[in-house]
C-alpha cells in the first residue's frame, strides 16, 4: 500500500492505494499518529484502494474517533466493494463518505 | 324254588368270572403277547367249555331245565372276538346235540343246539359289523342277551310245531330264568370289563348317531305297533277261545243230556212194553208194584183214561192238558212215546216221567216218579259220563240238587268238588262261567236234566292254550323282528350314510390340510352326489380365490421389489465425475423382496459412505424393516455424526417399536477421499475383504459390535483403515458365503477369498459379476435361499490439492498466501469481487492464527484451495494450524449500530468473513484447527 499525503494548513488528505490489510494498516496508523496535530479536516481518498480488512477498519475507526474530537474526517472515492464492507460492519453510519 | 334260582345264578356267574380272569391275563401277563389266532382259539375253547358246563349243570326250574350255555358263547364272541364266539358256539351246540345220549332232554335238542351255534355267529356278526370289533356297552350287551334267548325260545316253538302245547309249557316255564340268567351274565361281564379297562359306564357322547335317532323313532313306532298287534291278537284269540269253550261245553252237554235222555227213555219204554205184554194176565196195581212204577193207565181211542192203578186218574181226558195231550199222538201212527221227567197236567206239583205204547184199544201209559227215576238214572248216567272227555283235559260232572257228585272223572275228589260248588254257587244254566275246580281254574257250563246238574268243565289252560301260544309266538317274533330291524337300520345307515360321510370327511380333511386337488366323489345316491358336487365346487371357488389372491400378492411383491430396487442407488457408474474412487453394488433377492440392502452416497465433497446390511427374515416384513434401517442410517450419517454415533443412535431408533423382533447386521464405511482414510463400524456383519495394492484380498476381521435393533444402548466403535490408491474393499452378505449347492455344501469364505484372488479386475462391476457367476456355478440347480448382495469399492487416490505451507508462519506471509490463492482463483475464472472478498478473509483468518494461535506468533500453517462441484460450484480455502484450539465461529458478532466513539476495535474480521463468505466450517481434528471458508462461484 502506498500513501500519498497532501497537507494544507489544517487540511490533511491521504490518498491510499493498494490494500489496507493486516500488514499495511500499521503504516496508515503510523502516518496518522504523527501528523494529526492541528489538522481539523482529514480526507481519506480511497480511489485506488483495492480492499480493506478489519485491521484497516480498526485504524479508520480510531482516526474517526480522533477527528471527532478535533474536527472532521471525510472518506471519498470509495469503491463499491469497500462500501459493502462499510455497510456490513455498520461503518457507513459512523463515517462521512463522500 | 329259591334254591334253584340261586344255583342258576351261580351257574350264570361262572362265565362272568372266567371272562374277568381271561381279560386280566390278556391285559397284564405274557398271555397277551400271544398271536391273535392262537388267543382266539384259546378263548373259543374256554367259552365252548363253559357252554358245555352250562348244558351239563342245567338247573331244573319248574320241571324244565334252564342253563347258561348261550351266555357263555355270547360273552366269548362279544367280549373276546368274533372267532372265539363262533368256536364256542360250535362246541356248545354240538355238545348239546350229543348230550341227549347221556340224558339231557331231547325235546329241545334241535332248538338248543341250533340256538347255541347261532349264538356264536350272532355274537361274532354283531362284534364285527356293529361294534367295530370293540366290547359293547352294558346296555347293548343286556339287549343282545335278551334277543338271543328270545330267539332260543322261539326256536323251541318252531322245532316243536307238532306239539305246541308242550313247547308252550317249556317256554312258559323257561322264559324268565333263561332270559334273566343269560342276559344278566352278558351285561355283568360288560360292566366289569369296562370298569377294568377304565372306561366310563355311561359314555358322554358329543352327539347322537344317525342310526340311533332312527332306531329311537323306530323303537317308539314299532313298540306301539307291536303292542297293538299283540293286544289285537290277544283279544281275537281270546274271543275265539271263549267261543270255542262255549261251543265245546254246550256240545258236551248236548251229547250227555241226549245220552241220558235216551237211556232213561229206553229204560221206561222197555218197562212199558213189558207191562203191555202182561196186561192180559195181571191187574194194573199188581203190575205197578212188580215193576215199581208210579202209575199205569189205559187210555181208550177217545183219549179218556178208562183204567188206572191210580184211581183218581180214571176218566181223565188226556186232551185236557198240554203234558197229557202229547200222548194223543199214540192214537195216530206213533207206536211208542216217551216224555221227559216233568210236572203232570192234572197235578202241577207232581213230577213224573211217562212212556206210552200203542195198543189195540188205545194206548198204555206208564209213569214213574222221582225216586224211581233217580235210581234209574244213577245207574245209567255214571256209565255214560264217567269216561267222557271234554276237549282234551275237560270232563263232565253230574251233580244232584245238593251238589253232591253223582259222576266225576277219576282223580278228582267228590268232596272237594262239592265244596267248590257250594262256595261259588252254580250260576245260570246254559251260561259259561269260570270257577276253580279242585284248585284248577276252569270254564264250566251246566244244564239240568231229569233233576240233575250236568256240568261240562274245561280247564282255562286248555281253553287259552292256543291263545297263549299265539301271543307268545307273536311277541317273541316281534322282538326278533324288531332286533333284526334295529341291526338292519344300523347296518343300512352305516352303509348308505355313515360310510359315505366318512369318505367325504376323509376327503374334507385332506382339503383342510391344504390339498385342494382332492375331489369328493361319493355318488352312491343323489343326496351324496349333490353334496360331493357342492363341496367340489366350493373347493374350486376357493382355489380360484386363492389363485387370484396369490396373483395379487405376486403383483404386490413385484411392486415392492421395484420400490426396494429403486430405493437403492442403482445407476452405475454412480459418480462419473469422481476420479478418486469407483464403487459398484448389486443385490439379487431370493424372493421377490429381500431383507438385504446396500447404500452409498456422499455427504460432502470428500466423504463417501457405503454400507451393506442384512435384515433378519425375508419377504415384505424384512423389506419394510430394511427401508426403515436404511433411512435411519442415512439420516444420521447425513447429519455428519461420527460413525460410531450413527450406529449407536441408529440402533436405539430401530429398537424403538420393533415389536416384530427384527434385527439388522450392518457394516458401514466412510472414506475421507482427501486423506485416504476409511473409517468403519461393524454391527454383527460378515467381515469384508480388503485388498491392498499389490497384495491379496484378506478378511478385515476386527471385533464387531452387536447387531442393530437387537438391544438398546449398545455402543459401537469407529475403526480406521488407511487406504492407498488401488486398495479395494469388498462387502457382501451371508447370501454369498452361505449359498448352498445340491450337496448341501456352503460356498464359504474360503471359496470367496480364492475367487477374489484368482484374477485382477478392471473395474468393480466386473468383480461383482465374477463373484456372482462363481456363486451361481457353485450352487448349480439348487434354489437360492438368501439374498445375494455385494458392494465393491476401489480407492483410486485423491487428486493433488493446491497447498501452501509455512513451518513458521508470520503475518508477513499473508501476502504469499494471497498471491497463491489468487493464482488458483484465476484458474477458476473467479470474479474480481470474489477474489477481493476471499483475500480479505485470508487476511483476517491467517492474521488471527498467527496473532492468537501461537503464543510467540509463529507456527506451522497450511492453506489449501479446493474446488467443489457439489452441491454448488464453489471454492474452498482451508486453513490448518497446530495452534491453540479455537473456534472463531463461536465469537459473538460485534454491535454494528454503535457510534464510532462507543465502538471497540476487534471482532470485526470474523464478522466480515461470515458476511461475505457463503459458508464457514470449523473443526478440530488430530491436533489441528481446521477452518474452511466456502465461496460459491456464479455459473
Amino acid at each position: 500500500m502506498q500513501i500519498n499525503k497532501t497537507k494544507n494548513d489544517s487540511n490533511l488528505t491521504l490518498a491510499l492505494s493498494g490494500r489496507l490489510d493486516t500488514n499495511t494498516a500499521p503504516l496508515l496508523e503510523a502516518e496518522l499518529g504523527g501528523n494529526l496535530d492541528g489538522v481539523t479536516d482529514l480526507v481519506l481518498d480511497f480511489a485506488n484502494l483495492e480492499y480493506i480488512s478489519s485491521a484497516g477498519l480498526r485504524v479508520i475507526l480510531s482516526a474517526q474517533k480522533e477527528m471527532n474530537a478535533r474536527g472532521k474526517m471525510v472518506i471519498k472515492n470509495v469503491c463499491a466493494d469497500i462500501i459493502d464492507v462499510f455497510d456490513i460492519t455498520g461503518f457507513s453510519d459512523i463515517l462521512t463518505i463522500e | 324254588m329259591p334254591e334253584a334260582y340261586i344255583k342258576l345264578s351261580i351257574a350264570a356267574l361262572l362265565p362272568v368270572i372266567c371272562a374277568i380272569i381271561l381279560f386280566l391275563l390278556d391285559k397284564h401277563t405274557k398271555f397277551g403277547r400271544l398271536n391273535y389266532v392262537l388267543k382266539q382259539i384259546i378263548f373259543g375253547l374256554v367259552f365252548g367249555g363253559l357252554a358245555v358246563l352250562g348244558t351239563e349243570w342245567g338247573i331244573p326250574v319248574n320241571g324244565a331245565v334252564a342253563n347258561c350255555r348261550d351266555g357263555a358263547v355270547l360273552i366269548g364272541g362279544l367280549m373276546f372276538g368274533a372267532p372265539a364266539g363262533i368256536i364256542a358256539g360250535i362246541i356248545g351246540g354240538v355238545e348239546r346235540w350229543i348230550a341227549v345220549a347221556w340224558g339231557v332232554g331231547s325235546f329241545t335238542r334241535v332248538a338248543c343246539s341250533v340256538s347255541t351255534i347261532i349264538a356264536g355267529f350272532y355274537a361274532a356278526a354283531l362284534r364285527k359289523w356293529m361294534f367295530e370289533n370293540k366290547k359293547p356297552g352294558w346296555f347293548i350287551s343286556l339287549c343282545t342277551g335278551v334277543v338271543m334267548e328270545v330267539f332260543h325260545l322261539t326256536m323251541v316253538f318252531i322245532t316243536n310245531m307238532n306239539t305246541p302245547e308242550k313247547a308252550m309249557e317249556v317256554v312258559k316255564v323257561c322264559t324268565g330264568p333263561l332270559v334273566a340268567a343269560n342276559s344278566i351274565a352278558v351285561m355283568l361281564t360288560a360292566i366289569v370289563l369296562a370298569l377294568l379297562s377304565g372306561e366310563p359306564l355311561i359314555k358322554k357322547k358329543s352327539g347322537i348317531r344317525i342310526s340311533q335317532t332312527i332306531q329311537k323313532r323306530m323303537l317308539a313306532t314299532v313298540v306301539v305297533a307291536f303292542v297293538a298287534t299283540s293286544v289285537f291278537v290277544f283279544q281275537l284269540q281270546n274271543q275265539i277261545a271263549e267261543a270255542q269253550v262255549e261251543n265245546l261245553l254246550s256240545m258236551a252237554l248236548d251229547d250227555i243230556t241226549a245220552d241220558i235222555d235216551d237211556t232213561t227213555n229206553e229204560n221206561l219204554l222197555s218197562l212199558t212194553r213189558k207191562i203191555a205184554a202182561e196186561l192180559e194176565t195181571s191187574d194194573l196195581n199188581t203190575l205197578a208194584d212188580k215193576y215199581d212204577v208210579a202209575d199205569i193207565s189205559i187210555v181208550d181211542k177217545n183219549g179218556i183214561i178208562v183204567d188206572s192203578s191210580a184211581e183218581s186218574f180214571i176218566g181223565f181226558n188226556m186232551a185236557s192238558g198240554e203234558q197229557s195231550a202229547e200222548f194223543l199222538a199214540l192214537l195216530g201212527d206213533t207206536k211208542e212215546f216217551v216224555q221227559k221227567y216233568r210236572p203232570i197236567t192234572n197235578d202241577a206239583n207232581l213230577l213224573r216221567k211217562y212212556a206210552g205204547v200203542k195198543t189195540e184199544t188205545g194206548f198204555l201209559q206208564v209213569g214213574y216218579d222221582a225216586n224211581r227215576f233217580q235210581r234209574n238214572i244213577d245207574e245209567s248216567v255214571v256209565g255214560i259220563t264217567k269216561n267222557r272227555h271234554v276237549g282234551e283235559t275237560g270232563y263232565i260232572l253230574i251233580l244232584d240238587e245238593t251238589y253232591s257228585v253223582i259222576s266225576a272223572p277219576k282223580g278228582l275228589s267228590p268232596a272237594t268238588l262239592q265244596e267248590n260248588f257250594r262256595t261259588s254257587g252254580i250260576g245260570k244254566p246254559n251260561t259259561t262261567f269260570s270257577m276253580n275246580l279242585g284248585g284248577v281254574p276252569c270254564f264250566a257250563r251246566y244244564r239240568t236234566t231229569e233233576g240233575y246238574y250236568v256240568v261240562s268243565v274245561l280247564p282255562c289252560d286248555e281253553a287259552f292254550r292256543m291263545r297263549n301260544i299265539a301271543v307268545f309266538v307273536n311277541t317273541y317274533m316281534e322282538i326278533l323282528v324288531f332286533a333284526a330291524l334295529f341291526a338292519l337300520i344300523y347296518l343300512l345307515i352305516k352303509r348308505v350314510v355313515v360310510n359315505q360321510i366318512k369318505d367325504i370327511n376323509s376327503s374334507l380333511s385332506k382339503i383342510a390340510n391344504g390339498d385342494l386337488k382332492e375331489t369328493v366323489n361319493v355318488r352312491s345316491n343323489e343326496e351324496f352326489a349333490s353334496l360331493s358336487d357342492d363341496i367340489n365346487s366350493t373347493v374350486d371357488t376357493l382355489k380360484r380365490y386363492i389363485d387370484e389372491a396369490s396373483a395379487r400378492i405376486d403383483k404386490e411383491l413385484e411392486f415392492a421389489k421395484n420400490i426396494q430396487a429403486s430405493a437403492l442407488p442403482n445407476v452405475f457408474p454412480a459418480f462419473p465425475k469422481r476420479k478418486e474412487f469407483e464403487i459398484y453394488a448389486s443385490m439379487n433377492p431370493a424372493k421377490e423382496v429381500g431383507g438385504d440392502f446396500y447404500d452409498f452416497y456422499m455427504t460432502n465433497q470428500d466423504t463417501l459412505h457405503f454400507l451393506v446390511a442384512d435384515v433378519s427374515g425375508k419377504g415384505i416384513p424384512a423389506a419394510m424393516f430394511m427401508m426403515r434401517a436404511k433411512t435411519e442410517l442415512k439420516t444420521l450419517t447425513e447429519a455428519e455424526l461420527p460413525l460410531c454415533d450413527v450406529f449407536t443412535r441408529g440402533n436405539n431408533a430401530l429398537c424403538e417399536g420393533n415389536d416384530a423382533g427384527m434385527f439388522v447386521t450392518a457394516w458401514q464405511g466412510s472414506v475421507d477421499l482427501e486423506e485416504g482414510v476409511l473409517r468403519y463400524a461393524n454391527a454383527g456383519h460378515n467381515p469384508p475383504l480388503v485388498r491392498h495394492t499389490d497384495g491379496q484380498f484378506e478378511f478385515l476381521r476386527t471385533r464387531a459390535g452387536f447387531i442393530l435393533a437387537g438391544m438398546e444402548n449398545v455402543n459401537y466403535k469407529t475403526q480406521e483403515l488407511r487406504l492407498v490408491p488401488g486398495d479395494t474393499v469388498f462387502l457382501y452378505t451371508d447370501g454369498v458365503t452361505e449359498a448352498t449347492n445340491a450337496d448341501n455344501k456352503l460356498y464359504g469364505e474360503e471359496r470367496l477369498q480364492t475367487a477374489l484372488n484368482s484374477r485382477e479386475f478392471d473395474d468393480m462391476q466386473e468383480l461383482c459379476d465374477f463373484i456372482k457367476t462363481d456363486v451361481d456355478a457353485f450352487v448349480g440347480d439348487a434354489p437360492q435361499f438368501d439374498d445375494i448382495t455385494m458392494v465393491a469399492f476401489r480407492f483410486l487416490g485423491a487428486p493433488a490439492i493446491p497447498t501452501i505451507h509455512f513451518d513458521e508462519a508470520k503475518v508477513e506471509d499473508i501476502n504469499d498466501v494471497t498471491a497463491f490463492v489468487e493464482a488458483e482463483l484465476e484458474k477458476l475464472n473467479c470474479p474480481m469481487k470474489t477474489v477481493i472478498q476471499i483475500n480479505v478473509a485470508i487476511d483476517e483468518l491467517f492474521s488471527n492464527i498467527v496473532h492468537h494461535g501461537y503464543p510467540d506468533h509463529k507456527g506451522p500453517v497450511t492453506v489449501k484451495v479446493v474446488k467443489k462441484d457439489t452441491p454448488h460450484h464453489a471454492v474452498c480455502v482451508r486453513f490448518e494450524d497446530e495452534g491453540i484450539p479455537y473456534n472463531p465461529l463461536q465469537k459473538e458478532d460485534p454491535d454494528v449500530s454503535l457510534t464510532a466513539d462507543e465502538r471497540q476495535p476487534g471482532g470485526l474480521g470474523i464478522f466480515m468473513v461470515k458476511k461475505t463468505m457463503d459458508d464457514l466450517k470449523y473443526k478440530y481434528e488430530n491436533g489441528k484447527n481446521i477452518m474452511t471458508i466456502i465461496k460459491n462461484l456464479e455459473d
